[in-house]
């Protein structure tokens, strides 16, 4: 369970997030919708503990996200890949991180439909491509928690459609920011709307 | 899989990319190389082989002069490669990446540190033989103690440019700041290497200078304390 309370986010005079209160059930598919600016990927890294709030708390589980580490995927606008490492490489570094095995990569790898990529170094695919590594490498170590900021962007509309069967499993609870409205509505279980780093609608 | 393992694991993520790129090593060694030349041209010519003192230039021994050279060659140069090993984590924002996963910051910090310690001995097995070429000094006068000196040289240079690296890439001006922040900290080490150099290179050995590794010891054993508590500080926002 995702617990948010009273949640604020600054960056120096501007206030991202204000006030911010959400409770996401274990097992729920929540998505984030809201204009650019609205605090979609400042909810999202602070629910992953990449940023800290300025008030207020996020708990995983009861725990800080930090504390929740291995058991949390992300994927995000940067791609968080070496480019002059292979696919493979990039993947197998990254299993080995969250203490799984590299058969982990292979199979992510061949769940995101890149195994005939898997020697090509990063810096030679594209932006679509990177987005599908990226997404296996967020998955490889199968996260009970999710966390997805506009996945569809970059991807063609075969990878999109493909895509809400990779991020979703039984019992992993994923949360997904996007401004599409047509492909987050259908994965929806609940829509939260942001705007100007306040929830208007839950 | 234990965070030494991982501490492996990012260092050689690090040298493999490297391997590839060659964005580090190349430039360092040939700025490094640049230094040694330019400082030769001020070196007096035979001072090397000279008899001890030699030739003075200023009120400083021409080999003692020769030792500082040398190592403010190895500073500038690898400086160059620490700032580049630093951004490559910073862009793309690849630190995110890293810190999501289960690994101690202190493992993030040491592996880094690890790659800076490959590249400088890269740097340093070439400078090495081009200084004794250049400035002619008699070889085995400087090895195998200038090696030793490098080992120690090593460990907190590449403690305190992993460091200050990952310090200086969330500042505006970047380049200007990690060599203000780096600088007055290694003063201990850079002094500490020229006196050990120099004693080498007028012939007195290493054996009454066990102040001078006691007191690099102690800076190598502080600063690699410091970056393993201090760099997840400073990579968190």
């Amino acid at each position: 369970m995702i617990e948010i309370r009273r949640l604020s986010r600054r960056f120096g005079s501007a206030r991202a997030l204000s006030g911010i209160d959400l409770e996401i059930p274990t097992g729920e598919t929540v998505v984030v919708f809201g204009p650019n600016g609205s605090g979609k990927t400042t909810l999202i890294k602070l629910m992953a503990g990449l940023l800290r709030p300025t008030s207020g708390e996020v708990l995983v589980d009861g725990r800080p996200p930090r504390e929740r580490r291995g058991r949390l995927g992300f994927l995000g606008h940067d791609l968080y890949l070496y480019p002059h490492l292979s696919v493979t490489e990039n993947l197998v570094l990254f299993a080995r991180l969250y203490d799984v095995g590299p058969s982990e990569a292979t199979t992510a790898l061949e769940a995101v439909g890149m195994a005939h990529k898997r020697d090509a170094l990063v810096h030679t695919l594209s932006r679509g491509e990177g987005q599908r590594v990226a997404l296996a490498r967020a998955v490889l170590h199968d996260p009970d928690l999710l966390l997805v900021d506009e996945p569809f962007s970059g991807l063609d509309e075969a990878s999109a459609a493909a895509l809400p069967a990779l991020l979703k499993r039984e019992g992993r609870t994923l949360v997904v920011a996007t401004h599409d409205t047509e492909r987050g509505k259908a994965i929806a279980e609940r829509i939260v709307i942001l705007e100007n780093g306040r929830i208007s609608a839950a | 899989m234990n965070n030494v393992r991982k501490m492996f694991l990012l260092a050689a993520k690090d040298l493999r990319s490297e391997a590839r790129a060659k964005e580090i090593a190349p430039p360092m060694v040939l700025f490094g190389l640049i230094l040694v030349f330019l400082f030769t041209l001020d070196f007096p010519p035979g001072a090397g082989r000279a008899p001890v003192p030699g030739p003075v230039v200023g009120a400083v021994g021409s080999r003692e002069l020769a030792g500082a050279f040398l190592w403010v060659s190895l500073l500038f140069a690898g400086i160059l490669g620490f700032g580049r090993n630093a951004s490559t984590e910073r862009e793309g924002n690849r630190i995110e990446g890293l810190l999501l996963a289960p690994v101690d910051p202190a493992a993030l910090f040491a592996g880094k540190a690890l790659a800076n310690f490959c590249y400088l001995w890269v740097l340093e097995v070439i400078l090495f033989p081009v200084f004794v070429l250049f400035f002619d000094v008699p070889v085995g006068l400087l090895v195998p103690g200038v090696l030793l000196v490098a080992l120690v040289v090593n460990v907190g240079l590449a403690a305190a440019g992993t460091l200050f690296g990952a310090a200086s890439q969330y500042v505006r001006a970047r380049e200007l700041v990690m060599p203000l922040l780096l600088f007055p900290v290694i003063i201990p080490l850079v002094l500490g290497a020229e006196r050990l150099t120099s004693s080498l290179l007028t012939g007195a050995g290493l054996g009454s200078q066990g102040r001078w590794f006691i007191l690099m010891g102690a800076f190598d054993l502080a600063i690699v304390a410091i970056g393993a508590v201090a760099f997840e500080f400073i990579v968190n926002e």
